[in-house]
């Protein structure tokens, strides 16, 4: 078991992705499904559709907004979340923030775009989850986007015991925490735009020794690389499907 | 109040008339009694002893997910029986359309309205209200299920969460989301003795875990059918447009009685539809036989529907 985490992964493996666009049918703009290990989120998009509220209209460009729920059945505990629950509130704003930044609003201007984001099971990493399935919801929506925004989360874990004493080497960071390693060591969740290292967001919420921020920022940048390479060939499988079938 | 339609007074008038032909004429030509497709999928979700997913076209998305907690019967000498219908909560939350859609994220007919006004009505607070009456209803036998052992039993949680925007939830696609989402949940099995009233302990294996409804024994999980009549033709899941061109309404809950498709009848309720071929405000009754013939409809046509999605179920659970 050298060198193994509880999962049986190596420091640098993701858990298994598994994304899907249109899942939704007709029933919103765009919408998309992501499961990262176990954790399983749900994303549909609305617009750009007329604002609802006169407030939300801006002549210079889109109105992003976003809307999380927890699904009372997502942790191994039931827990009801409201909708002023400070974690709902935060994963809201930060999924809003980044979009508002990506999405190419002065080309939408004076509509609004609904981002709603369903978690259906936890296991660690949900605002990465959440990041890109909003990103397949809005690109199966026709948004336009900069470029693929995805997200990554990496994990410090503690100095391994009984490693000869000597204290020397630290371990490399975890690549893809789960929720065991989520609540036991300390992690940052890392969002890039397209495949580079452009970094849009970038949340921790543990204290971590700063010389290894550097090391665990590295490993969840070319883990967000990893990730656009997977949802890069679904939508390209979808896109191709999708024609194909329309050809005839 | 009827679920919306952007149909004009005209375009009602005409779809009352194709759909009081006879032989009627549906907007998307199926027969009376035909139901239009569904994707359904369950056991998907690995935190909840049961869940489903069911997409339908018109009605939209909705996800289940069914828990299941250990809890100590309540210690009142009385209560143990009185407190049994409190063994199971249901939720339905519907997700805003953006901060201005209607019913936006408020959990409605949470199972707290149950003795209120709007545990009456079909639309709002009654959603989470019927589907937990057709699970208590007679003949279900669900609540002899959750008993553990002396003195311990499971409190079953059933949230519904209905993904598109509507204050009205599609009664057809809540139940038989519900219904798959029963189907395909287990229990983890018992290895303490029954008759103790020491903590229950449980097996930690999943693969001999036992199911909620053993597979292949009756009565079976309900499910609700709406059900609508224009003139004398009565018409099986029915779409809004229909609904808001009907003459009267029902939603029958049926439960499947035996191998070959009978099903019982758990209960019966009016459903809200629009104002038919009359004025605004005008509602004609029901006459007995038409009334009959809109039950006997259902529970002729529901035994094929509920046997195919528990066929679906079977094959998809992950104890197949």
């Amino acid at each position: 078991m050298e060198g193994l985490r509880n999962d049986g992964r190596r420091w640098n493996e993701l858990r298994r992705i598994h994304c899907q666009l249109s899942t939704s049918g007709s029933s919103a703009d765009g919408s998309a499904y992501v499961e990262q290990g176990f954790t399983k989120v749900l994303c549909t998009v609305t617009g750009p559709a007329e604002p609802g509220n006169r407030q939300r209209v801006r002549g210079d460009g889109a109105t992003v907004s976003c809307e999380v729920y927890f699904a009372a059945f997502s942790g191994t505990d039931r827990i009801k979340r409201g909708r002023n629950d400070k974690k709902v509130q935060e994963l809201q704003t930060s999924v809003q923030k980044t979009f508002a930044s990506v999405i190419l609003t002065h080309l939408l201007s004076r509509s609004e775009i609904t981002i709603s984001l369903h978690i259906l099971s936890q296991d660690g990493g949900t605002l990465a989850a959440c990041v890109n399935a909003t990103t397949l919801a809005l690109i199966d929506a026709g948004i336009p986007l900069a470029d693929y925004v995805c997200a990554c989360t990496a994990g410090q874990p503690a100095v391994a015991v009984g490693n000869g004493g000597d204290g020397g080497e630290e371990p490399d960071p975890y690549l893809d925490v789960n929720y065991l390693e989520e609540s036991d060591i300390p992690s940052l969740t890392v969002a890039t735009v397209g495949g580079g290292e452009k970094v849009v967001v970038v949340s921790m919420e543990s204290r971590v020794r700063i010389e290894r921020l550097e090391a665990m920022l590295a490993v969840a940048v070319s883990g967000c690389a990893r990730v656009r390479e997977i949802m890069d060939k679904e939508v390209r499988r979808y896109g191709k499907e999708k024609l194909e079938g329309t050809g005839e | 109040m009827p679920p919306p339609t952007p149909l004009s007074p005209p375009e009602l008038s005409y779809l009352y008339t194709s759909l009081a032909l006879s032989p009627p004429i549906r907007p998307d030509l199926r027969t009376s009694f035909q139901f239009r497709p569904i994707v359904a999928e369950c056991s998907f979700l690995p935190h909840c002893n049961g869940s489903s997913r069911i997409c339908m076209a018109e009605a939209g998305e909705c996800i289940v997910g069914v828990k299941a907690e250990v809890e100590k019967d309540a210690t009142s000498k009385y209560a143990t029986v009185i407190e049994r219908d409190k063994w199971i909560e249901v939720s339905v939350e519907v997700a805003g359309g953006g901060a201005s859609g209607p019913g936006s994220g408020v959990g409605v007919g949470g199972i707290s309205g149950a003795g209120g006004a709007a545990g009456k009505d079909e639309g709002d607070g009654g959603a989470a209200v019927w589907l937990k009456e057709g699970l208590l209803a007679g003949g279900a036998g669900i609540l002899d299920r959750l008993v553990i052992s002396k003195g311990w039993h499971w409190k079953l949680y059933i949230d519904v969460l209905l993904l598109t925007p509507t204050s009205h939830p599609p009664p057809l696609l809540l139940s038989a989301a519900t219904n798959m989402a029963l189907d395909s949940t287990f229990l983890p099995k018992l290895i303490s003795p029954h008759d103790v009233d020491d903590i229950p302990a449980f097996s930690d294996d999943w693969g001999i875990s036992v199911p909620l409804y053993e597979p292949s024994t009756f009565p079976r999980p309900p499910m609700s059918l709406p059900v609508i009549a224009v003139g004398d033709n009565v018409f099986l899941d029915p779409s809004v447009a229909e609904i808001a061109a009907a003459e009267v309404g029902l939603v029958v809950t049926l439960t499947l009685a035996d191998a070959e498709g009978h099903c019982d009848i758990v209960g019966v309720r009016g459903m809200e539809v629009g104002r038919g071929g009359g004025k605004e405000g005008e509602r004609k009754g029901i006459s007995r036989k038409l009334l009959r013939q809109m039950v006997g409809a259902c529970v002729r046509e529901a035994g094929d529907v509920i046997k195919g999605l528990g066929e679906s179920t079977r094959q998809q659970m992950f104890r197949a």
